[in-house]
């Protein structure tokens, strides 16, 4: 009867020990233990757009490689101009580095500043002008290019002044159709984790918003000969701003 | 005299030996890399792990003369590599870390590989960065949308970061790198300049700096002025975001 008692004991001390090992580090960590968004994988908050079994490719005929600015770029400014004004003068600009291509769409005009903040307040104290961003992408036949070698990215300063200028871009002719899958089967290569290029962040909790077809564009310095089609899933995290998942759109 | 000279000549020669033959390092940097996940499915294992190590030592133990105070990968990154209890990153001048990054609705952080049971919070480095260390880059997603990373900032300079989604590039540091070494621009320009070369519009980047001094005045150490910690320490930083 003793020796019933004694192992009974044993058995409640062990089961004690194992609770405090498995639930003390959980209870000790619980911001880290908390996972990354409410869903696991993506969540469609729309349905599959349909497409047909082939789509266009497009060989690259010429590359614009340009870059040039300086450090003035990041020093305070009294003045920059406004983002309804900057167009144009982006595009004033733009005449000496081969003008705006036809294809290039306006993305967004914005102010940038520096930013005084304080980390106790948690409140911005002041803001000091920097330089004015104007930026285009490409958009081929209503598809989007994505990536940073379909792009140019203009930085003005007093007066409209050029403080940096990127314009990298590819002309392109039609290639020829090639077989493409269809959204449904990216979005299980998607869910695959079967990425063009896979992000460094996590790959749960993240609501997709919109789906299109498109292509992909490798930074000026690459080499590339065609723009092949990818399915582009904008996705966004806590309410975040969408970013676009890419997923290789070839039939293999 | 004999002696004299003699003695003379000793000293001479350990001066020229201490001068020509021991490595000098004026400058030192550290790194670590987190590429391979227990969850791999939030987490997907990253490329790049050692190419991203030799761009970095390519660049600065070359002729610029820095050497490697530490590097930790995967399962030996931890807290202390970033200065939670003193060392690890305070060690160096520079830090570079490559790998994911997290955001849980609150706040951004760092995974370990073990991640969610290992990670690294603000909270964990709040005024942790001091005077040896200078800038610290985050090459990894979304760590800077986070302000609070502002307060690891004791007496070190600068942190630099993105505050969106990313993907791994061996072309950001190697640019930044070049950007500071070759064409001796400062920290804050180099990381912009670096920046909107590697990625596109969806990339947003951003710097965090403890005075508006460093962030216009600091150069990596050897290639030009630093600026002066600050002091005594306080509250307000200098940030700048931009879209790549």
């Amino acid at each position: 009867m003793e020796t019933k008692w004694k192992l009974t004991g044993i058995v409640l001390i062990c089961a004690i020990i194992c609770s405090v090992i498995i639930v003390m580090p959980l209870v000790k960590n619980p911001a880290t233990s908390a996972p990354q968004g409410s869903a696991s994988g993506f969540v469609l908050e729309r349905a599959l757009p349909e497409s047909g079994s082939e789509a266009p490719s497009y060989h690259v005929m010429k590359k614009e490689s340009i870059f040039e600015g300086s450090e003035k770029l990041m020093t305070t400014k009294k003045i920059i101009p406004t983002t309804e004004e900057a167009p144009a003068l982006a595009e004033k600009t733009l005449e000496s580095y081969g003008g705006l291509p036809e294809d290039a769409v306006l993305v967004k005009a914005d102010q940038v500043f520096l930013e005084q903040y304080n980390t106790d307040t948690e409140s911005v104290e002041e803001r000091y002008p920097q330089f004015t961003q104007v930026i285009y992408n490409q958009v081929i036949n209503g598809s989007p290019v994505i990536g940073p070698g379909a792009e140019i990215n203009i930085c003005l300063g007093e007066n409209g002044d050029m403080l940096q200028i990127e314009k990298a871009w590819r002309h392109v002719e039609y290639g020829g159709d090639v077989p493409i899958i269809s959204a449904t089967e990216a979005f299980d290569k998607l869910e695959k984790r079967d990425l063009l290029v896979v992000p460094q962040s996590s790959l749960k909790g993240i609501t997709i918003s919109e789906v299109k077809l498109g292509y992909y564009a490798e930074d000026r310095e690459h080499d590339q000969e065609m723009y092949s089609p990818v399915w582009i899933f904008y996705g966004s995290k806590n309410g975040g701003q969408p970013y676009p998942y890419l997923v290789d759109a070839r039939r293999s | 005299m004999q002696i004299r000279k003699t003695g003379i000549t000793i000293v001479a020669m350990t001066i020229v030996c201490a001068v020509f033959c021991l490595p000098v390092s004026a400058y030192e940097y550290s790194m670590t890399s987190v590429t391979a996940y227990n969850d791999g499915a939030t987490y997907p294992m990253l490329p790049y792990r050692s190419e991203m190590r030799s761009t970095l030592s390519t660049w600065l133990t070359g002729t610029p003369g820095w050497t490697e105070r530490f590097y930790e990968s995967n399962g030996w990154v931890d807290d202390t590599d970033f200065g939670t209890t003193g060392q690890g990153l305070n060690l160096a001048e520079l830090h570079y870390h490559y790998g994911h990054g997290g955001n849980d609705g609150s706040h951004s952080y760092l995974p370990y590989v073990y991640w969610p049971t290992t990670s690294l919070y603000p909270s964990e480095v709040f005024k942790k960065w001091d005077s040896v260390n200078k800038w610290v880059i985050m090459d990894a997603c979304s760590l800077l949308s986070d302000l609070d990373w502002g307060s690891a900032l004791k007496y070190s300079h600068g942190i630099l970061g993105f505050t969106t989604e990313k993907t791994p590039s061996t072309d950001l540091p190697y640019r930044f790198l070049q950007n500071t070494i070759d064409n001796d621009h400062t920290i804050a320009y180099a990381w912009q300049r670096a920046t909107q070369d590697t990625y596109g519009s969806t990339v947003t980047a951003r710097v965090i700096f403890d005075t508006d001094d460093q962030l216009d005045n600091d150069h990596l150490s050897g290639q030009g002025t630093v600026a002066a910690n600050e002091y005594p320490d306080d509250n307000v930083k200098y940030i700048s975001t931009w879209t790549c």
